[in-house]
């Protein structure tokens, strides 16, 4: 078990920042929970405020620490998790496949996240139908003809309770954002000073002491 | 398997229980070391009896506790919870707590705390030598139960560099007194200036932090800052130079004409920021408040006692003072459904019994009325009132999360659950404007688990939400208005620890949101749930108590937070994992004498006292003292003088009595205005109208406070060379030299310009 993250100047392992946005109970929590710690708990609670859990994950022989943030489902919570989107790597749009309702708020999170993560639209999305184990109300053909018309988002069906298809939600995320090529520095400055005609200020930091 | 090493192992290593309903499970505690890292873990031993692979069940035997006393028992049931297998890589772990009694809270660098751990015997000598053969550690001066790991190459350089002299000790009080001197001549300059007011008002704020050991690390610490950011590092260091060259006068004043010889830092406003991130400054800190007293708290109010408060019908006697005596200790469980219906404006207190009666009756055929609305809704009337659907699937959805290990609501097709959602859909008709928002069925389960009765849980839960309402208002201005009341607070109790909240951008307190949404329920035990919000509904001393119960959380968590050097993500995950290891009665005793020493301190600003209903105090009473609740939910922005407003960019968090001609600032915290984000929680946007527009430079967080002229009479060539040695290293590092030496150029320029030590000494870096 380790859900923790190194910093990155230990020059062990990449942080990225994954937001799970998605309707109130559609199983953001679970899922976080299932991939980190690999555990189901029937008497969770809802989420309340801004969580996250650290955990990582290989690909191509790369070790990325996945930093998850989850948050409140609930519209009125808006002004409390939009902040925390700033400065993600990557953001999983979560459905449940139970829940038509839950199918079609998806453009709203979709749009919400790109307002205030302040990022252009061929983001890093991952679609994810969640409660696998349930009745659909939502067809797989139906999501992923959504995934293709807006901009080819990934697509990825699980099940938190039975463990389906977690790992590799967040695994073909992260490949994915290996794919667009990291396309923001995962540690922005903390403002917007720039260093003159120097450059971007942000590299050349690199602790000596990081080998 | 992966090969491994084991160099240290302790059997009987017990968790530590938070509440009395919980059991202490005994685990094994190891050092292994594995693939060239070293790691702690710890694993409960007991592993048949618990078929959940390795989680821990720490309650699982105890889940209903009776509670005696000499006027009856009744039982009490409380969650189960598990307790995870802990496994740290040493070279994450940032600290630990260890008391005298030997318990262990191990914290990792990114915030995770780990639940306490008992050592056998007291004892964790051995495992302390273990661990300090691969890690540095260092007690914490602020706490001497807290101990800071390092990595032994860091903490050799550290030592290398306090060994090469670079801070001389001799030099130090000569420096402080020479450059004292030498603006003391120049103090008349802004004698003129309304903010230097008169001296026998200026209090410093006495924590210094001994200079000479934080010293080495503040170079490093100023040093890595400047290669991670060396454009704010440099106007920060030079921003707290300035600072200093202008509040020397203030301090001049103070130490000519009434301190006389007193040994005064006058850097002391500044101490403990020697981590200070870059970016931020404190400009002035001067309020101080009295000791804080100690605080005795009683035990629960019992029926005996209870009786002696009623009278002949079964009224009460004297309901002010029932509420101060269950402020004290709370109310014993045996009580609680009776008392918690007067508490929550069910009953009233003056009421007989046969009044009672009459009133329950009437409120039963109310709460039927309101329970048919919505329960004879057609599935076709639902399909055209999207409003009421919502609601009901919100519902739906949240009472199959609230509370579902505790005894009272566990299991499949639990009735008591059925009734959480009759409650919650009865509100909804009751207040159809507010309806449910997440966080309600948390509020009302603990109700409905006391009183045991649909109705008058019903009517507690109306009680309950004309308190809290504001937390669920639209657009969340209840909840900003907490966090910026507790803001106020913390800026009082404890200034140092609010500016670092500032230079960590944490000063928002989002941390804090789920503690006041839901009234502690989800950080606290059961039992210590109903126990606090007894507490909290006597209304006793004082509203807003709950506020006072925030602040002693934080508190009690600062040091660690500080040590930690935690900025806002370490500190939301450390706060997050404080859940459920709260000492309840202890947090108590620090708030009530948090509040007492408010009452008894003179200094108190407005905002505070306003916040928390006591009266303006009459040192605060004249003048524009006058803050109302409402500003006080917004930032202001203050002008301290007309002809020159260095405040334009800069905003007062907090301000005391405020600033006008003649009077002192009692303290003023400016913040660089950030970015804007229009929807961010707590964003000025809301106070857009005030007159901070200048805020255009958001960058130039460089404030120097007070008549800028005094900046002519500081000594230019400091300012001058120092000026320049940071920006020819700024050059030099946003250059392509990705790996200059530690100490060059920037120390060894300033070393032989011999200007290191009173740059040290004076804590710029
Ligand atoms: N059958 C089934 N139930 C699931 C699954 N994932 C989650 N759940 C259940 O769905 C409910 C909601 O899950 P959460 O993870 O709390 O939902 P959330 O999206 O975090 O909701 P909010 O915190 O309110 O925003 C819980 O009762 C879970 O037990 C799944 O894969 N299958
Ligand atoms: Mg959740």
């Amino acid at each position: 078990m380790s859900n923790h993250r190194r910093t990155k100047s230990r020059g062990r392992c990449t942080v990225l920042k994954v937001v799970i946005l998605g309707d109130g109970g559609v199983g953001k929590s679970c899922l976080m929970n299932r991939f980190v710690s690999d555990r189901f708990d029937e008497n969770s609670f809802h989420t309340i405020g801004v969580e996250f859990l650290s955990k990582e994950i290989e690909l191509n022989g790369e070790t990325y620490s996945l930093q998850i943030w989850d948050t409140a489902g609930q519209e009125r919570f808006k002004s409390l998790r939009t902040p925390f989107y700033r400065g993600s790597d990557m953001c999983l749009l979560t459905f449940a496949l139970d829940d038509r309702q839950s199918f079609q708020n998806l453009d709203t999170w979709r749009r919400e996240f790109i307002h205030y993560a302040d990022v252009k639209a061929d983001f890093p999305f991952m679609v994810v139908g969640n409660k696998l184990d349930l009745p659909r109300a939502v067809t797989k053909e139906e999501a992923e003809s959504y995934c293709t018309a807006n901009g080819d988002l990934g697509y990825c069906e699980t099940s938190a309770k039975d463990a389906t298809g977690v790992e590799s939600a967040f695994l073909a995320c992260l490949r994915r954002y290996v794919c667009t090529d990291a396309p923001q520095e995962a540690v922005p400055l903390p403002d917007t000073v720039q260093l003159g005609t120097a450059g971007e200020p942000s590299k050349g930091f690199c602790l000596s002491g990081c080998s | 398997m992966e090969e491994e090493t084991l160099v240290y192992q302790q059997d009987e290593v017990h968790t530590i229980p938070t509440s009395l309903e919980e059991l202490s499970v005994a685990g094994r505690l190891r050092i292994i070391e594995r693939r060239h890292s070293a790691y702690i873990e710890w694993r409960c031993s007991d592993d048949e009896s618990n078929p959940d692979n390795d989680w821990a069940v720490v309650n699982k035997s105890a889940v209903t506790f009776t509670h005696h006393n000499s006027s009856g028992s009744v039982e009490i049931s409380t969650p189960r919870r598990h307790v995870r297998p802990i496994s740290v890589e040493l070279a994450d772990l940032g600290s630990y707590k260890l008391t005298i009694e030997g318990s262990l809270v191990l914290i990792q660098r990114d915030g995770s705390t780990h639940p306490a751990l008992q050592f056998p015997g007291k004892d964790a000598e051995y495992f302390v030598e273990v661990l300090s053969r691969y890690v540095a550690i260092k007690r914490s001066e602020k706490d001497s139960t807290l101990f800071l790991l390092r990595d032994k190459k860091t903490a050799r350089i550290d030592d290398q560099l306090s060994a090469l002299g670079l801070v001389s000790h001799a030099s130090r009080g000569s420096r402080v007194r020479k450059l004292h001197g030498s603006s003391s001549s120049d103090s008349n300059r802004s004698r003129g200036s309304p903010q230097h007011t008169s001296s026998s008002q200026v209090e410093l704020h006495s924590a210094v932090v001994p200079w000479t050991t934080a010293a080495p690390q503040r170079v490093m610490g100023f040093i890595s800052n400047f290669r991670r950011d060396p454009y704010t590092t440099t106007l920060t260091t030079l921003s707290k130079f300035y600072d200093i060259v202008l509040s020397e006068d203030d301090w001049a004043e103070g130490f000519v004409s009434e301190r006389g010889g007193d040994d005064l830092n006058p850097f002391a406003s500044l101490s403990g920021l020697d981590n200070l991130e870059p970016g931020f400054q404190v400009v002035t800190l001067k309020g101080k408040l009295v000791e804080r007293p100690r605080v005795e708290r009683l035990p629960p109010l019992t029926q005996l006692e209870y009786s002696q408060h009623c009278d002949v019908d079964g009224g009460v006697r004297d309901p002010q003072l029932l509420k101060r005596r269950i402020f004290k200790g709370g109310i014993h469980p045996s009580l609680r459904s009776e008392l918690w219906c007067y508490l929550l404006g069910y009953y009233d207190w003056s009421s007989s019994s046969a009044q009672r009666e009459v009133r329950r009756n009437e409120r039963l055929v109310e709460y039927q009325k309101l329970k048919l609305q919505w329960s004879t809704m057609t599935a076709d009337q639902e399909l055209r009132n999207s409003g009421f659907r919502e609601r009901k699937s919100l519902i739906e959805k949240d009472v199959n999360r609230t509370d579902r290990s505790h005894p009272f609501y566990e299991g499949d097709d639990n009735p008591n659950v059925q009734l959480l959602h009759n409650i919650l859909m009865s509100y909804v008709m009751f207040n159809f404007d507010l309806g449910y928002v997440q966080g309600m069925s948390d509020l009302l389960a603990p109700i409905l688990y006391v009183t045991q009765n649909e109705c008058a849980a019903f009517w507690c839960f109306v009680g309950y939400i004309d308190i809290v309402h504001r937390n669920f208002d639209m657009d969340q201005s209840g909840m900003k208005e907490q966090l910026l009341g507790l803001q106020h607070l913390i800026a009082v109790i404890d200034p140092e620890f609010m500016s670092y909240l500032e230079s960590s951008e944490s000063a928002n307190l989002y941390f804090c949101f789920r503690w006041l949404l839901v009234r502690f329920k989800r950080e606290l035990s059961y039992s210590d749930t109903l126990r606090l919000w007894e507490v909290l509904w006597s209304q006793e001393p004082c509203k807003n108590f709950h506020l006072l119960v925030a602040a002693a959380i934080l508190d009690h968590e600062r040091n660690t937070i500080m040590e930690n050097k935690f900025e806002f993500t370490e500190i939301l995950k450390h706060i997050n994992d404080t859940s459920q290891r709260l000492n309840l009665e202890e947090l108590l005793c620090s708030a009530e004498a948090i509040y007492e020493q408010l009452v008894a301190s003179s200094d108190v600003p407005a905002a505070v006292l306003t916040l928390l209903g006591l009266p303006l105090k009459p040192s605060s009473q004249d003048g524009e003292a006058d803050v109302s609740v409402g500003e006080l939910a917004s930032e202001k922005c203050v002008s301290t003088d007309e002809e020159t407003s260095p405040l334009e960019s800069s905003r007062i968090i907090s301000a005391g009595p405020s600033s006008s001609r003649g009077k002192k600032e009692n303290f003023v915290l400016y913040r660089r205005c950030d970015h804007n984000d229009d929807d961010d929680f707590l964003s000025e946007e809301d106070t857009s109208g005030d007159s901070c527009g200048g805020a255009g430079d958001n960058n130039a967080s460089v404030v120097p406070r007070g008549d800028t002229s005094a900046t002519d009479g500081a000594p230019r060539g400091l300012v001058g060379t120092v000026t320049s040695i940071l920006g020819s290293a700024v050059r030099h590092i946003a250059g392509e030299d990705a790996s200059i030496d530690l100490l060059s150029p920037i120390s060894a320029a300033l070393h032989n310009e011999g200007l290191f030590e009173d740059a040290i000494g004076q804590q710029y870096l």
